[in-house]
């Protein structure tokens, strides 16, 4: 006969709590994927929804490592987090629109971060804002609920892509150290076979390592825009209840 | 609906017939008349607040219903630790709840309108009440647990832990308003992605459920029998619980024979 389960197993009792398993593990600061971490990296979400998985990472990949070649400190700075931009001073952002108008690719991250750089006060990546105007409002606004409804859930692949970007980003810019004997997973498995084996092992890898990247090392984390992203959400459009109409039509 | 409240009505019948038979042949002893009015007052208590359920459509939702059965499942394990050692734990049940008529008279007399007229006929009528059981200057005032257990020790002592784990419980969070409670009934989701899907407080139309009542039913139906197997009662009138699963499947029956009058 198989063994009873006992009721909170794994749990140890603190007076009147009972701890769960990781929480015991010290310490130990709880980061949410939807609050904290999506206001950081849904920029990408809107290169990959208008480009695809592929060439958004390029374009990714090609501003983040220019802006840490010329970022002005010596500290390894993770430009896939859409704060850290705040850290290059008005000069170097300059440098940095200059070095993508070069390439000819400013006009594709003026065009796919509109939603972000238009509607958003104070949006880190606002240097990136096209003079033009040539969206609506309305329509700035949907392409933004869309781009947050593909990739609010952590699990699904257009949000990994973009939590993989994170991990591969620090990684090319040098500040992912591996042991050895440690073997990578690939990120293109992710868009090439997200059911397999080795996607799997991606996917784990990416959400552990991306979860590092926002425990605070010495220093608390500034969530000053990813507050200002979720409370700005709220005022620029409406609370929708459409569903209700569904159920009803059930 | 009116063949259900047919069926409530007879249903409630059947347990006010059930308390008095049990009161009628339940061994009184007047010289611990404190003992047996905690018990009888308890049982009636479980069958007032099952019929006045059953009365009342339009509380059988998840709003109001589990008020009702949590207190049905608090009464019915108080009732079954007392009855563990009625003379002794009944007495304390009543000193305790004289003891809270104390205090709440001191706060009356502390922080109310002593020239409110009301208020003065308020405190008089409360220590006269109080006073015709205990004299005041003898009565303590107990801020803890009455019996000086949890309801989680008291159900485990008492026999019904699984009433405490899987009604008590869940109800208690409908009763002191909790989370897991407010969240589902009290608050509906927002579709919009840039709001986080975040949910806003509504006024839900839950719907109507008979099983509310059929869950007071076996509530009233275990004090029942607690109580007619600690004093081996032999009582004709039928239990609750049977009556009312008797007169659903009948009326369910009666359902499915009646013919469709608009069958081609």
């Amino acid at each position: 006969m198989a063994k009873k389960k006992k009721v909170l197993e794994g749990h140890k009792k603190v007076g009147s709590k009972f701890i769960p398993p990781m929480m015991q593990i010290t310490p130990f600061s709880e980061i949410s994927y939807i609050n904290q971490i999506l206001p950081e990296i849904i920029w990408m979400g809107l290169l990959s929804d208008k480009y695809g998985y592929r060439r958004a990472k390029e374009l990714v990949f090609d501003i983040c490592e220019k802006a840490f070649e010329i970022k002005d400190t010596d500290k390894h700075v993770n430009f896939t987090l859409a704060s850290n931009f705040n850290h290059l001073s008005k000069d170097k952002k300059q440098e940095l629109v200059n070095y993508l108008s070069e390439r000819s690719t400013l006009h594709a991250y003026q065009e796919a971060l509109m939603p972000l750089t238009k509607l958003y006060k104070d949006c880190p990546l606002s240097f990136l804002e096209s003079r033009e105007n040539t969206i609506d409002t309305e329509q700035l606004v949907s392409i933004m609920k869309e781009c947050i409804d593909n990739h609010i859930d952590k699990y699904e692949t257009p949000s990994l892509v973009i939590q993989a970007n994170v991990v591969y980003v620090r990684r090319s810019t040098g500040g992912l150290h591996i042991a050895q004997h440690i073997e990578v997973p690939d990120l293109n498995s992710l868009i090439d076979a997200p059911e397999s084996e080795e996607a799997r092992k991606t996917e784990g890898f990416v959400r552990t390592s991306v979860m590092s990247e926002f425990m605070p090392m010495g220093e608390e984390r500034d969530d000053t825009w990813a507050k200002s992203f979720w409370n700005q959400g709220y005022s620029l459009d409406k609370c929708d209840f459409s569903w209700e109409s569904d159920v009803l039509d059930e | 609906m009116n063949e259900i409240m047919k069926v409530m009505q007879s249903y409630c019948d059947v347990v006010r017939a059930g308390m008095d038979e049990r009161w009628e042949k339940l061994p009184v002893e007047i010289y611990d008349t404190e003992t047996y009015e905690a018990i009888g007052g308890l049982m009636a208590r479980q069958a007032t607040l099952t019929i006045e359920l059953a009365q009342s459509p339009p509380i059988w939702n998840g709003h109001i219903a589990p008020l009702i059965l949590r207190c049905m499942t608090d009464a019915h394990i108080t009732l079954a630790w007392i009855l563990n050692d009625p003379q002794e734990r009944a007495k304390k049940y009543i000193l305790y709840g004289l003891g809270q008529e104390k205090l709440q008279i001191e706060h009356l007399k502390t922080d109310a309108d002593q020239e409110d007229e009301q208020i003065k006929q308020l405190i008089e009528m409360k220590e006269s009440w109080l006073n015709s059981q205990r004299r005041d200057f003898m009565t303590e005032v107990n801020v803890g647990n009455w019996s000086g257990l949890d309801t989680r020790k008291m159900s485990q002592e008492s026999g019904c832990e699984g009433l405490y784990k899987f009604a008590y419980t869940p109800f208690s969070g409908v009763a002191h308003n909790m989370w897991q409670h407010v969240s589902i009934y009290n608050l509906k989701p927002c579709g919009n992605p840039m709001h986080k899907y975040h949910k806003v407080p509504t006024i839900l139309e839950a719907p109507l459920d008979p099983d509310f009542v059929y869950r007071s039913a076996k509530y009233v139906d275990r004090t029942y029998e607690a109580i007619d197997e600690k004093y081996d009662l032999d009582i004709k009138t039928p239990m609750p619980l049977d009556y009312f699963v008797d007169e659903f499947n009948k009326l369910n029956n009666e359902k499915s024979q009646t013919p469709n009058k608009d069958a081609p």
